[in-house]
This record gives C-alpha cells, sequence and structure tokens, in this order.
C-alpha cells in the first residue's frame, strides 16, 4: 500500500488466529490468480466489465458473493477489513461477511471509514471522504447497465464496443416526460472516463458524485452474473443526464434526528404502530463518531 | 527442464503483496511500487519474477523474447505450468529484457472491440525505471498529470502514443527493475506539450 497505515492508538483491536482448514482468504490460489488478473484488466480499462469464472461461496448468490470474492483476492494479512451494508456495520451481510474474513484471515477488522485499508460495501459509500491507498470493492446484483434495454449479452458487448449508448439516454428522456424528471433512485448509470457506460451497483445517487475522482480505488465484483470492473483512481465517473434536466442529488427537510448531519444520506425508519418515524443516517459510523464528538464537546463545555 | 530455485518463501502471501504493488502500480501510473524479494533465475529482475509467479499459471500463454536464458524458461514451467508461444500477438503474457530489440507494439495483440481485455500485458525489463529523458502522463490513476523518466527511446513514446488512439484496444505493462515495479496502463496518455517536444504529431503515424 502506498499509504502509511492507518489505526490510531488503542484500536484496531489484535487480529484474530485464522481458522485452520482453509486457505489464506479461503480461494485457493489458482482462483485468486485467475480474478487477480480480471482485476487488473478492469483497472486498465476503467468501467469495462471483465467475464471471470466465479466460485460458489459458502453464502448464496445474491449475499454479496462478487464483492467476496475480489476481497478475498485483494485481501492481505496486513489490511485491516471494514463491511458495510446499506452504510450499517452492524446489519446481518455485513456481520456475517466480517466475520468470514476474520475466520478465514485472521485479518484486524474495524468499523471506522478512516482506518480501513479494504472496504467492501454493499449499496453506499461512506460519508467520510475515502483514502488514497484505500480498495473499496462494491457488491453488484447487475453488472449490465444496458441489460434492461438490451438483454442479449452478446448484443450488449457489441453496443459497449460502438459505444451506442443512445437507447439509454432514451430511457432517462422517457422518465423526464413520464415524470418530469429522471426518476431512479439508485443504480443511476453512469459514464466512466469518458467511455465507458457502468452500473455503479444499487448505492442512492446521492452517492453518485462520490464515485468522481476519488482517490482511493474502487473494485466492483458481481458474483452471479460473473463480471468485475473498476474504477482506478483520480478517475472521471459523470452520472447521465441532459443539458436541460442536469443530474441532481436526493436532499432532505431534516437534518439527522441522532447526530444533526445535514450533509447524509439519511434513512426512514417505523418507530412504531402509530405510523411515527424517524430520519437517521444511513452511515453508522459516520452517525456515532458524530454523536461522540458531539457528547465530548458538551462534556467538556459543562 | 529442472530448476535448482526456489520460487517464493511464502507462496500464498508473497504473491497477495506481489498482486498489491501490480495494482497499485497499475492504479497509479508513474509511481513505483516494491515488490517481495526472491532470488531469480539469471536474466530475470526480481521483481518480474515475482510478478510471474503472482499472475502466471496453466491458463496464460508466454511470450519471451530471444535471448533470455534457458533457466528462465525451466523456472518458470516448474512454478507456474504456465504455456509458451513463439507469436507475440497470441500471447497473454510477454515477456522483454531488451526493449530496444522487441518488436512493435502493434505486432502483440490489443484486444478485439468488444474484449479489449483479451490482450497482451507487456512485462518490460529495465535496468532503472528512471535516467530516460522526461515524458509527462495523463489519464485515470494520475491526478492531472504525473512526469517519469523511463529508459525508452523516443520511438517507444511514439508507438505508444498511436496506441493510446485507439483505446479501448490497446496494451498494459508494468516495467521492472530490480524489485521495483512501475505500471503504464493503456489509459496513460502523453501530455499534449510532451508530443509536441518530441516532435511528434497527434495520432500522425501508422505502420
Amino acid at each position: 500500500m502506498t499509504s502509511s497505515s492507518p489505526g490510531s492508538p488503542g484500536s484496531p483491536a489484535p487480529p484474530p488466529i485464522p481458522e485452520p482448514g482453509f486457505n489464506f482468504a479461503y480461494l485457493d490460489e489458482q482462483t485468486k490468480r485467475a480474478i487477480r488478473r480480471a482485476i487488473l484488466k478492469g483497472v486498465a480499462i476503467p468501467g469495462h466489465q471483465i467475464p471471470f469464472s466465479s466460485r460458489e461461496m459458502p453464502m448464496s448468490y445474491g449475499w454479496g458473493t462478487g464483492g467476496i470474492q475480489v476481497t478475498a483476492s485483494v485481501i492481505g494479512q496486513d489490511d485491516t477489513l471494514k463491511v458495510i451494508d446499506q452504510g450499517a456495520d452492524d446489519t446481518t451481510n455485513a456481520v456475517n461477511i466480517r466475520r468470514f474474513f476474520k475466520k478465514v484471515c485472521g485479518v484486524a477488522t474495524t468499523e471506522k471509514t478512516e482506518e480501513a485499508t479494504l472496504i467492501q460495501t454493499r449499496h453506499r459509500i461512506p460519508e467520510k471522504p475515502l483514502k488514497a491507498g484505500q480498495v473499496f470493492v462494491y457488491q453488484v446484483p447487475m453488472p449490465e447497465p444496458l441489460y434492461f434495454i438490451e438483454p442479449s449479452r452478446t448484443e450488449a458487448n457489441k453496443m459497449h464496443a460502438l459505444e451506442e449508448y443512445g437507447p439509454m439516454y432514451v430511457k432517462l428522456y422517457e422518465d423526464i416526460t413520464k415524470f418530469g424528471r429522471i426518476s431512479l433512485a439508485y443504480d443511476y448509470p453512469v459514464m466512466v472516463n469518458g467511455r465507458h457506460l457502468m452500473n455503479p451497483s444499487p448505492i442512492p445517487r446521492f452517492d453518485n458524485p462520490k464515485m468522481d475522482m476519488n482517490p482511493a480505488l474502487q473494485l466492483f465484483g458481481a458474483g452471479r452474473e460473473k463480471r468485475i470492473y473498476a474504477i482506478p483512481p483520480y478517475t472521471q465517473v459523470k452520472s447521465l443526464d441532459f443539458e436541460d434536466h442536469p443530474f441532481s442529488v436526493e436532499n432532505w427537510e431534516h437534518p439527522c434526528e441522532f447526530c444533526g448531519a445535514t450533509d447524509s444520506y439519511l434513512d426512514e425508519v417505523v418507530i412504531d404502530d402509530q405510523g411515527g418515524r424517524m430520519w437517521i443516517c444511513s452511515d453508522t459510523d459516520y452517525c456515532e463518531q458524530r454523536q461522540r464528538e458531539q457528547s465530548g464537546s458538551a462534556q467538556k463545555l459543562g | 527442464m529442472i530448476t535448482q530455485l526456489a520460487g517464493f518463501a511464502d507462496a500464498i502471501h508473497d504473491a497477495q503483496h506481489t498482486f498489491r504493488a501490480l495494482l497499485d502500480a497499475l492504479a497509479r501510473p508513474g509511481i513505483p511500487q516494491t515488490t517481495v524479494s526472491l532470488t531469480p533465475p539469471s536474466g530475470l529482475e526480481s521483481s518480474c519474477a515475482a510478478t510471474c509467479l503472482t499472475l502466471l499459471d496453466l491458463e496464460t500463454s508466454v511470450w519471451l523474447q530471444p535471448g533470455l536464458p534457458a533457466d528462465v524458461r525451466s523456472w518458470l514451467v516448474f512454478h507456474t505450468g504456465c504455456r509458451f508461444t513463439d507469436h507475440p500477438h497470441a500471447a497473454d503474457f510477454a515477456l522483454i529484457w531488451q526493449l530496444n530489440n522487441a518488436p512493435e507494439l502493434s505486432e502483440f495483440s490489443w484486444g478485439t472491440a468488444e474484449y479489449p481485455e483479451s490482450s497482451t500485458s507487456l512485462l518490460i525489463q529495465l535496468p532503472n525505471l528512471t535516467g530516460g529523458e522526461p515524458i509527462t502522463l495523463e489519464g485515470p490513476g494520475i491526478l492531472s498529470e504525473i512526469e517519469v523518466s523511463l529508459p525508452m527511446e523516443s520511438a517507444f513514446w511514439q508507438q505508444w502514443e498511436t496506441m493510446t488512439a485507439n483505446y479501448p484496444l490497446g496494451l498494459d505493462c508494468w516495467c521492472f527493475a530490480q524489485n521495483q515495479i512501475m505500471g503504464l496502463p493503456r489509459t496513460s496518455k502523453l501530455t499534449a506539450s510532451v508530443y509536441e517536444s518530441l516532435g511528434f504529431t497527434k495520432h500522425g503515424y501508422s505502420y
């Protein structure tokens, strides 16, 4: 890694011992080599999907097997891993995947975005900006942005080769004629390096601008669909739009009800059966760090 | 086909470490990365040998630039099981130890329009990663631009310029010297001021 190793005194905890009976990071070395070659090609052609021979993993397709295979091929003993699911470190998918890698690699894990060298994500980009040297792995259900326009992969490959992206603009334009705006809320298509149309995985459109010129390396793994792709650091990523209907992100009328943040992506949470609900940060690490800072500064004032 | 030399001291973690160096090299063109050291057969740089052990296996075909000691071939076969080809355009990886005598870039496979990833990756051994004419590169992985002074002749950069005009077709290179790696993906382009100063006109070349 080019960056200095993160980690502040006191954390993270010492790494656990890996479980015997598995190769390091679960995959056999032959599989890792094939996936590594695909990742390298992906980095060389930003946004272009590279086919790979996706393996059976000890969890079902659709639970992040693509991301897990990419992570398993990249991860090393010195890495500090963070796993998030919809922004949260403590939901089922995130906890399972984190426990899996602890078991088969014995690596250190963290919930803090800034301490991680390797982050696997399902459907969010953390609020805290990623740093140079970090590797950010997305779990991707559907890598092909043209799939709902052209279900044949052979034809879609031709369209990518010819840069024939007009039908995607037509699809977005149909939204405008129907709803007066582009109604896609997640998996909003982007143009990478001015050449390849790419699905950013189902992150909210709120996160799309974070991909542009990001200092971290972004890798995408689709297990069921057997595709890997990548965005190198400092690469242009543009969300598709029209001159008279420019791209815009969601905003909320209220701040987070836990930490008061006005700049983060908010989840609506139902809290009772009387129609009560609250709006809280989807990024649990960001929200907790803000709450801790606030209680810390309140104590100092007191 | 017998080799006396060992490969990685730790096959799993040394390969992982080398892969990360290759990944960082390609993701940040122009910034040198360091690999683990091992005892390579004579004719291979330590970083190039580590790369071969990391990327090659029975699924890959390799073109060796003629003139490498026979030891290299037996070492690669023993440790990786890779296949060899005599045709540069049929190779997944091409190992070059004398860049000046190597085939032109157009003789390697640039991939196809639908599968640009089916191109040859060049593993280029150099005496050093510095000491050549400074060249400024731009493209993904590079924040604005970066200057490199790889010891390559201007003819190489001329061919490179022609190649990058065919993006997404093209070649990806790793340059090796001792235990250092520098990546040169097909997305790295010469900046306008550079190709003018080298006396090139943009995209004005054909083979």
